[in-house]
């Protein structure tokens, strides 16, 4: 058997077994309060440092560049205005504008 | 005729992975030296792409009168796309949950057919219509550091952020997370910040957090 005839079937299994695991594991049941609580943050705490690590570091250097900038004006339009279409583009115009100084 | 079905099923497969094999034994040699960021990125366009999605189907919902709280499109859309990514013949595994929850939803069979045909239409003329720009574009743009192209993830991460922040814990949390991030950046590889952050939802072990998070639940789950 070729490598990826291996990895396909690896692929296969792991994927039916993973989907298998939630319900026959929980199906039916409440998680416990104290699960829900942490799962709930896990989104502001990843959303966080997704934000952090792109806006102010290259690869492995901290830096404050062009898109820091952009990523804070169009963080400050989401805030005032909910939209993130907005958002999204002030801060690729707004970098863009920076850099071609 | 059970037998001429299943005949036809399994030729189908057969032919499907005769023409896909090419495009997955490529796809292999990239899967052994992934790029974490670049994973990261594509699994947020395509949560944010099926987001998108959930709303047209909404939408294509609410036009026919059928009125659908967000959020249990949402889950239509995230179930059904991964029956549709993952299995063999997903398709029509996705068809057929999408037309049952739709008439779930109290949409008539003409409606929820309806929708369905009109969403992949939507769908697919989007895509061909991206594809058309980005072919055409591509050549033209040039450097897209110059057009701030890569302020758009993290722009669109920090907006989702911000509506994600409700409270002064979520707040703590996301400053815990973002700080945890910055400080690992210089010393570890890509990805390993990232991870390492999620470690700041702990806080909601502390006593006074599950009390938070069922009023949070209740408030939500309130009709507006």
């Amino acid at each position: 058997m070729s490598t990826a005839v291996v990895v396909v079937g690896g692929c296969a299994v792991v994927t039916a077994v993973l989907k298998a695991v939630g319900p026959v594991a929980l199906g039916g049941r409440e998680l416990p309060l104290w699960v829900t609580s942490v799962i709930v943050l896990l989104a502001p705490a990843l959303l966080a440092a997704l934000v952090f690590s792109q806006a102010f570091a290259e690869g492995s250097r901290l830096v404050i560049g062009a898109e820091t900038a952009g990523v804070i004006a169009g963080g400050l339009v989401a805030w005032r205005t909910g939209s993130i279409v907005g958002c999204v583009i002030v801060a690729a115009v707004l970098t863009a504008a920076l850099r071609a100084l | 005729m059970r037998r001429a079905l299943a005949a036809t099923i399994l030729g189908l497969f057969a032919g499907e992975l005769a023409l896909g094999w090419p495009s997955l034994t490529s796809a292999l040699s990239q899967l052994r030296a992934p790029r974490p960021g670049w994973l990261l990125a594509a699994f947020g366009a395509a949560l944010a792409a099926m987001a998108v999605y959930a709303r047209m189907q909404r939408h294509l919902l609410t036009s026919a009168g059928v009125r659908v709280s967000l959020r249990s499109q949402l889950a239509l859309t995230y179930a059904a796309h991964s029956l549709n990514e993952t299995l063999p013949g997903g398709p029509a595994f996705s068809t057929q949950l999408n037309y049952q929850q739709m008439r779930r939803f109290g949409a008539t069979p003409a409606v929820a057919s309806w929708c369905i045909a009109l969403s992949g239409i939507l769908s697919t003329a989007a895509l061909a219509a991206v594809t058309a720009v980005g072919a055409l574009a591509g050549d033209v743009l040039g450097d897209p550091d110059a057009l701030g192209l890569d302020a758009i993830y993290p722009a669109f991460f920090l907006a989702l952020l911000i509506g994600e922040v409700r409270s002064r814990r979520a707040a703590l949390v996301a400053t815990l997370g973002a700080a945890i991030a910055v400080a690992l950046v210089p010393f570890t590889p890509a990805g390993v910040p990232i991870l390492a952050a999620s470690a700041a939802s702990l806080v909601g072990l502390t006593r006074a957090a599950p009390r938070a998070v069922v009023s949070e639940q209740e408030s939500e789950g309130a009709p507006r």
